[in-house]
């Protein structure tokens, strides 16, 4: 794990000077096209961060383990952060854009909805706080709600109107622009390992402590 | 297992029409809820979307109103254990599962006879008006089953279980509001892919049911 | 608080409890009985080296415990010693921080499921207040036959003139005899009682009693108990606290 940290520390500061200084402006969105660095791996970060919840759930009920459910909603909090970062940022790159916050665009409401979905995880999983069957009902609403993810998919070209958002293959025609966006992605995905095994820690000593006081 | 499912059905129901005032309850939101939402709309022009939408909201806030008690009542009066004892998961689950269902159809019916009466007064297609009011009403409450039962075990806080109930059922308020409304509007509507879907939505919900039940149920 | 009693019954149903940490005790030999029916033939319920905690707190530690047709096995131990929490393990409603609990029904081993070969009352369970005795019984009913018993043990627990009317209406007392009526419907192998007499006047108690002795060399009893006359109708017993 402290690997991590050591990649995450060259990594991101790697990542944000080549957003700025090596990737060349885009010509159609111009300066503020440099956010996208940011806010396309927020996004792809929290849809990670939903589908190792709901991986770790399902293996909690499997019972392959000890500290998956704890890890699957750690893994939850950092999707949730990770939403409101891509929301927020795709907002504001939304009114430099196109001079609106919001848009029905598919995508960004599809990010909405998997920020309702944590907030009813973490509503559900606080009033099961101190029960002991705590991590197993949380990780059958996570589950449920993987199954329902397709369903949603599956409607938003119909249902939301037409896409705001550039069909992939546009962005990625200059190779720095394509370095820097990969490079970015690594690097938050780093930040999300990161992020996660440091709660998993945490979490760990609150419990030894919690422990060690009785 | 089908004996099983058709004792327990026959418990429930004889247990829910004694103990009569969780239905009637139910029963009088959807009631109260449609006339009041239509007197409130007071004639005004909506288009069929609108109209949809609302029927929908009423829909699903009746169902939260009335479908949670299946599983809340075990909790609350204690014979989970009685349950747990003397049948398997999957019989108590399947027996909720078509309680509810019936449930819900008859709440459905209600609320729809009184929104066409005092809102909409014509539907263009019927057929496939009424067909996706059962799709739609199906999904609803089959989600509401497995949803009610995590949050029976929860404790039931609240606002808890249409919190939850609300993200998961998006997909259906989306799908079922824009059939509906199309329904509304354009005559010799064939029944479409939207029927479909939100059938598949309840085949997938239902199925991911049964595979998580037996964990919420069974408290060890 | 390191408790280990094993009991141990011989074949002539002589009772002697060892205290031995964490050591299984061997199985009796199936024992072929022409008199007695095949499907009654080694019955036994087994928990060995049971631990237990809830969080931090340890209820009991290393607790072994057997009972079988003919050996009726006790748990006794003062309030709040893990008693009924014990009995809920055997019963495999709840799992055990440690050991395990097997049964032998009619020869073969189950280590799961275990719900389903057990008849259990206590204190903590709930029976539906909307329904009379009968349909309460017709409910747990799994087939033709335990339905006509429980008409019969209706009769044998002296509730004939309540059977139609609501449990809502009956006094504790009846409804402890309605739920041992309950546990007994199935005729399953082995009996989980939790304070069986508890809430019960001196005819109930006797009308149990009967109902035991009775059905003792079929069936594998566990009782959890504080009351001395429970723990004495049994042939072993484990002592937690």
């Amino acid at each position: 794990m402290k690997h991590i940290a050591r990649l995450l520390h060259i990594a991101m500061p790697a990542a944000i000077i080549m957003a700025f200084l090596y990737a060349p402006t885009a010509e159609v969105h111009g300066a503020p096209g440099r956010l996208l660095f940011f806010h396309v791996p927020m996004a792809w970060i929290s849809a990670l961060a939903f589908l190792t919840a709901g991986l770790l759930s399902m293996a909690h009920l499997a019972g392959r383990g000890r500290f998956l459910d704890s890890t699957a909603r750690h893994s939850a909090e950092a999707g949730l952060a990770f939403t409101f970062l891509a929301t927020a940022s795709g907002s504001v790159w939304s009114k430099l854009s196109w001079g609106s916050y919001w848009n029905w665009d598919p995508r960004q409401t599809s990010i909405v909805f998997l920020m309702l979905i944590y907030i009813a995880y973490f509503s559900l999983d606080s009033a099961l706080r101190g029960k002991t069957n705590r991590g197993r009902i949380a990780s059958a609403y996570l589950i449920l709600a993987m199954a329902v993810m397709p369903f949603f998919v599956f409607l938003f070209p119909r249902f939301l109107g037409m896409s705001l958002h550039p069909q992939s293959g546009t962005l990625e025609t200059d190779p720095a622009t394509r370095i820097t966006l990969l490079v970015s992605i690594a690097a938050h995905t780093l930040l999300y390992l990161h992020i996660l095994s440091l709660r998993n820690r945490t979490h760990r000593l609150e419990q030894n402590i919690r422990n060690i006081a009785r | 297992m089908v004996k099983d499912i058709i004792r327990n059905m026959r418990k429930d129901f004889r247990v829910e029409f004694r103990e009569k005032s969780a239905l009637q309850i139910a029963f009088s939101f959807a009631f109260i809820a449609t006339l009041s939402v239509g007197l409130v709309m007071g004639g005004a022009s909506t288009g069929a979307r609108e109209r949809s939408i609302i029927l929908w909201l009423i829909m699903f806030f009746s169902a939260m109103s009335g479908l949670a008690h299946a599983f809340v009542r075990e909790e609350e009066k204690g014979t989970a254990l009685l349950l747990r004892l003397t049948s398997s998961p999957s019989a108590v689950f399947t027996a909720k599962l078509l309680f509810n269902l019936a449930f819900f159809l008859a709440l459905q019916f209600l609320i729809t006879l009184l929104f066409v009466f005092f809102v909409e007064g014509d539907v263009a297609s019927p057929f496939p008006f009424a067909l996706t009011i059962l799709s739609g009403g199906t999904a609803l409450a089959s989600a509401s089953t497995i949803l009610s039962a995590m949050a029976a075990r929860a404790g039931v806080r609240g606002a808890l279980f249409p919190v939850m109930s609300l993200p998961i059922t998006l997909p259906v308020l989306f799908a079922a509001t824009g059939a509906t409304a199309e329904a509304m509007e354009r005559p010799g509507l064939a029944p479409g892919g939207d029927i479909i879907f939100l059938l598949a939505f309840s085949g997938a919900i239902i199925a991911v049911s049964y595979l998580v039940f037996e964990y919420i149920w069974i408290d060890e | 608080m390191e408790q280990a009693c094993i009991l141990s019954i011989d074949k002539d149903g002589e009772a002697a409890a060892r205290t031995t940490p964490f050591s299984r005790r061997p199985y009796p030999e199936k024992t072929m009985d022409d008199n007695k029916g095949p499907a009654q033939n080694s019955i036994i319920i087994e928990g060995a080296s049971i631990t237990h905690r809830f969080g931090t707190r340890t209820i009991f530690t290393g607790v072994s415990i057997v009972a079988f047709p003919g050996g009726p096995a006790a748990i006794t131990g003062p309030n709040g010693s893990g008693k009924s929490t014990l009995l809920e393990i055997l019963a495999g409603l709840r799992r055990p921080t440690d050991g395990s609990v097997m049964m032998r029904i009619q020869g073969e081993p189950h280590t799961a499921s275990l719900e389903r070969f057990v008849g259990f009352a206590s204190p903590r369970l709930r029976l539906y207040e909307e329904l009379t005795a009968l349909e309460t019984l017709d409910f747990i009913a799994q087939n033709r036959l335990s339905r006509e018993r429980g008409r019969e043990l209706i009769g044998r627990f002296g509730l004939e003139d309540r059977a139609h009317s609501r449990v809502g209406a009956f006094s504790t007392g009846m409804m402890q005899r309605l739920k041992l009526i309950a546990a007994a419907l199935n005729d399953p192998p082995i009996l989980l009682l939790d304070e069986p007499c508890s809430n019960l006047d001196e005819d109930g108690r006797r009308l149990v009693f009967e109902y035991l002795a009775s059905v003792k060399d079929r069936k594998a009893i566990v009782i959890a108990t504080n009351d001395p006359g429970e723990a004495d109708f049994c042939e072993g017993r484990a002592s937690l606290g």
